[in-house]
């Protein structure tokens, strides 16, 4: 039995490893930041929860200001990070090309090659 | 020419030492400030933590020191650190020291030196975590006081000033300036025996 379970072990540990999935790493020496202004049509862009997220991993979270502004720094990593607003976003304008909406409207894919990133404005759907 | 080399090397020991050098370890405490307009005062807590040092002085007063520290510290602001976790910092320093004798028991010395800060943040989602290394210059002063006649043991304290310097990538000169550079602020106080 104890045979059995250690081949399975391996063959198990041989399966997660070759199965191609990329996972996001930090990548050191290097940092990420990201600045915005959020615009809602009835006024409540205070006080969102907004996140960097790279894959499972969470970077930075913090919320708007009064006047809907956010700064957001933290560690680089090796995939695509994203920023979250919790909102349906309707559209965006930024420093840098590349940027994408994600196709739920939940958050903005940032360029891969950017560590830093500006929003004018990112502007949500109600 | 024996007398010829006995004064020669008496002559380069004085040019090289003027005294009998005197060799010293340090253990200290520490506490650390980030101050200042940067990503490690406004993200990180007060630091504090331990360190040991080796110095020689060796010629008029002046000398050459070796130190080890480290310092702990928590995320005060994530949206400025970024979600990491308990970042310390590893500081390995050279520095020129002068010292100069008040009176009888007290001494003081200064310090003034280069070395590298590396510092290491944990992470709840990855095991090695998240490391930035930075090169640093350093400032410091401290009274001595001889606890026994001999001199051989002496306790100290005193302020010193690191200036941290990494060089990271962003396409933002503001940005860069702001998470590539930090003062910080020492107070250590420990006890120096003497050889």
């Amino acid at each position: 039995m104890k045979f059995l379970y250690i081949i399975n072990t391996i063959a198990f540990s041989f399966l997660m490893t070759s199965n191609g999935c990329e996972r996001a790493e930090y990548v050191d020496n290097s940092r990420i930041f990201v600045e915005g202004k959020i615009i809602s049509k009835n006024g409540t862009s205070a006080n969102l929860p907004v996140q960097l997220i790279n894959d499972d991993l969470l970077v930075s979270e913090g919320q708007s200001k009064s006047d809907g502004t956010f700064r957001l720094g933290g560690a680089a990593t090796t995939l695509v990070t994203s920023l979250f607003v919790n909102k349906k976003i309707e559209s965006f304008s930024a420093n840098t090309n590349g940027c994408t909406l994600n196709y739920d409207s939940l958050s903005i894919n940032l360029p891969a090659d950017r560590k830093y990133v500006k929003f004018d404005s990112i502007i949500l759907q109600e | 020419m024996k007398k010829l080399i006995y004064s020669l090397s008496v002559a380069a020991s004085v040019i090289c030492y003027g005294q009998k050098p005197q060799f010293s370890v340090n253990i200290k405490g520490n506490v650390v400030f980030p101050t200042g307009n940067n990503f490690m005062a406004d993200g990180l807590k007060t630091f504090s933590g331990f360190g040991l040092g080796f110095q020689g002085i060796v010629f008029h007063n002046f000398g050459i020191g070796l130190e080890f520290n480290k310092f702990y510290t928590d995320v005060k602001d994530v949206s400025v650190f970024g979600a990491l976790k308990s970042p310390a910092l590893t500081d390995f320093s050279i520095s020129l020291l002068y010292q100069y004798p008040l009176n009888e028991n007290f001494k003081i010395e200064g310090q003034a030196g280069i070395g590298s800060l590396e510092m290491k943040s944990r992470s709840d989602y990855r095991s090695d975590g998240f490391k930035e290394t930075a090169k640093s210059v350093l400032l410091g002063a401290k009274v001595l006081y001889s606890l026994n006649e001999s001199k051989s043991v002496q306790v100290f304290a005193g302020p010193k000033v690191y200036f941290y310097s990494s060089d990271l990538d962003f396409e933002d000169e503001a940005v860069k300036k702001y998470y590539s550079n930090a003062t910080l602020f020492n107070i250590n106080a420990g006890i120096r025996f003497n050889f």
